[in-house]
């Protein structure tokens, strides 16, 4: 066990011993001083009695005033020597735990939950610095780590009554149903299936989060959003779905192939559900930049709420941008939304 | 035929049992691993349906276990694990169908009446109801022998609504069999309306006016007599 001294005191340690040191070193200066300076005119006092010729003329006040003046110069050059080596070298040692845990602590990731070794130091205040430190990270972590497995198996047991109910409404409207029976069946059916969205996505998002996804692939970007594009063609009844691409060197993409597509449903689909009419593009340019823009009625969305939780309108399950930003935090990527003559886009940079 | 359900969820299987005991399908329930595993080495289903997650065990030892005994079974997984791993260590064991949960009763009996199809050699390629006759693997309709020109979606839906004529067929289990995973982000269901107001001209012209029926904001039933 090594004896724990606090930062005060070690400091305090360090710049005697230095001070001593250059004091030390110091002491050939005192003596020249001494000798040539101060002792001086004794010296001549001495040797002018010696050889009888009497005592010569001294202004002792004079020469004990600049003798002084010199030793407090010294003295002050020694200690600001001593005082910038301890600062300037010295702490510098003394505090690398100190810079060590910070660093440490500035690249813990929560997602990546790896708590790191903090060094043992015999500095008490580093000491208990790092073991506070670590023990709110792992607090953290686990907090993180519960949070995502509660998410994950609610997900998971809301499933089992949600496929329940909805067998049930099916069986229901076998019945002979009168109109207005029909409707409240029709509304039931309606919510069921809005859960069932809700949560799945919650269970994607929280699969995306703990990084169960982790096969990537290479992949033709301009080729994967062509195979794609019928299906959007699809379910759009009112609105175009066009497909350009600029610039397309045959670059690959490494990404996750079921994320990548669930990027692509789901900033196409959130487009088509805000288009009444028009032109959706979907553009892959330099074969790693993926565009998708629709129309809008001049107003922007407000670019700090895009992507966050149960923020946007509450038509969709609020949950589709977020998994999308989800997806490109994943792999990396960027996404920005922008609103530029009357068309709403969002970029993602696959870099 | 003969069906087998295993599935720890009782009135789930109730709900499938009542579905599907309307087609000639003679259902039988497991409730756990054990109680699967008995009857699959003790009698002979054309088809099982297997949850994956079983009290006592789980589903992918079981279709080890039915591949043993019975190779010519149909398999369809339908468990709450949509992970792509499972569906691919479920399709690897020799499962042939996966469905995740929640499903559309109606989507499990087209899966399943399109598994029986394919397994036991039932022959009949040609289905007919109504007046409209499709032909499976030709993949074409007609009516009183003169092709009618559809789409590949207008297809799915009008074979979608004949294999489960005499049912109501939501318009969220057509706008899934039609999409897959995309028609989960929909909130509105207007493509589907879509696909049956153009098919339903398109049969209109070919003189079958009323076997569609539309129950409004739920969805429609194919009426063959």
């Amino acid at each position: 066990m090594i004896k724990k001294r606090s930062l005060i005191y070690t400091t305090l340690r360090y710049f005697i011993v230095c001070t001593v040191i250059i004091f030390a070193l110091m002491t050939p200066m005192f003596y020249l001083l001494t000798r040539f300076f101060y002792a001086e005119d004794l010296i001549d006092v001495i040797q002018s009695v010696e050889s009888g010729s009497g005592i010569p003329p001294l202004d002792l006040e004079r020469d004990i005033m600049a003798g002084m003046m010199m030793h407090f110069m010294l003295t002050f050059i020694i200690l600001s020597m001593a005082l910038f080596i301890t600062v300037r070298f010295i702490t510098r040692r003394l505090w690398q735990p100190f810079d060590d845990s910070l660093a440490k602590a500035e690249r813990f990731n929560l997602e990546r939950n790896d708590v790191p070794d903090f060094t043992k130091t015999d500095i008490s205040e580093f000491d208990r610095l790092n073991d506070t430190l670590f023990r709110l990270m792992s607090k953290n972590s686990d907090a993180y780590r519960i949070q995502k497995e509660f998410t994950e198996n609610a997900s998971h047991e809301l499933q089992t009554p949600l496929a329940v109910t909805r067998s049930k409404l099916d069986l229901l409207m076998q019945e002979n149903l009168t109109e207005g029976q029909m409707s409240l069946v029709s509304e039931l059916y309606q919510l069921n299936t809005r859960m069932g969205h809700l949560n799945r996505n919650l269970l994607l998002l929280a699969k995306i989060e703990s990084a169960q996804y982790d096969r990537l692939e290479k992949i033709f970007l301009s080729e994967f959003v062509g195979h794609l594009l019928p299906s959007y063609k699809l379910l759009s009844d009112n609105c175009e779905v066009v497909f350009r691409q600029t610039n397309s060197d045959n670059k690959e993409v490494l990404a996750n192939p079921v994320l990548l597509e669930c990027i692509l449903n789901n900033l196409v689909v959130n487009a088509l559900r805000h288009t009444s009419g028009g032109l959706i593009v979907v553009a892959v340019e330099n074969g790693n930049r993926l565009i998708i823009s629709n129309p809008s009625d001049g107003i922007p969305l407000n670019p700090e709420d895009v992507f966050r939780r149960f923020r946007s309108d509450n038509s969709g399950t609020g949950l589709g941008l977020a998994i999308v930003k989800a997806i490109c935090d994943f792999h990396g990527w960027q996404i920005e939304y922008s609103h530029t003559v009357n068309r709403h886009m969002f970029t993602v940079l696959m870099a | 035929m003969k069906l087998l359900i295993v599935e720890d969820e009782r009135q789930l299987s109730d709900s499938i049992v009542r579905f599907l005991g309307s087609e000639d399908y003679l259902c039988e329930q497991a409730f756990s691993y054990e109680q699967a595993y008995e009857r699959i080495a003790t009698y002979e289903y054309d088809c099982i349906l297997l949850d994956l997650m079983l009290p006592g065990g789980t589903g992918l030892d079981l279709l080890k276990k039915i591949r043993e005994v019975s190779p010519q079974t149909g398999v369809i997984i339908v468990s709450a694990k949509d992970s792509v791993d499972d569906k691919v260590a479920g399709l690897r064991l020799g499962a042939d169908d996966y469905i995740a949960k929640p499903f559309h009763l109606s989507e499990l009996s087209i899966r399943v009446f399109a598994l029986l199809r394919r397994k036991c050699f039932m022959s009949n390629n040609v289905i007919e109801s109504g007046g409209v006759t499709v032909d499976l693997l030709r993949r074409c309709v007609e009516v009183d022998g003169v092709a009618l020109d559809l789409t590949k979606s207008e297809y799915e839906v009008l074979l979608f609504l004949i294999e489960n004529r005499r049912r109501v067929v939501s318009k969220s289990a057509l706008a899934e069999h039609l999409s897959g995973d995309v028609a989960d982000m929909m909130d509105d269901f207007n493509f589907v309306y879509a696909h049956i107001k153009n098919l339903k001209a398109k049969l209109a012209d070919a003189g079958i006016t009323a076997c569609i029926k539309t129950y409004y904001g739920v969805g429609y039933k194919w009426i063959d007599e």
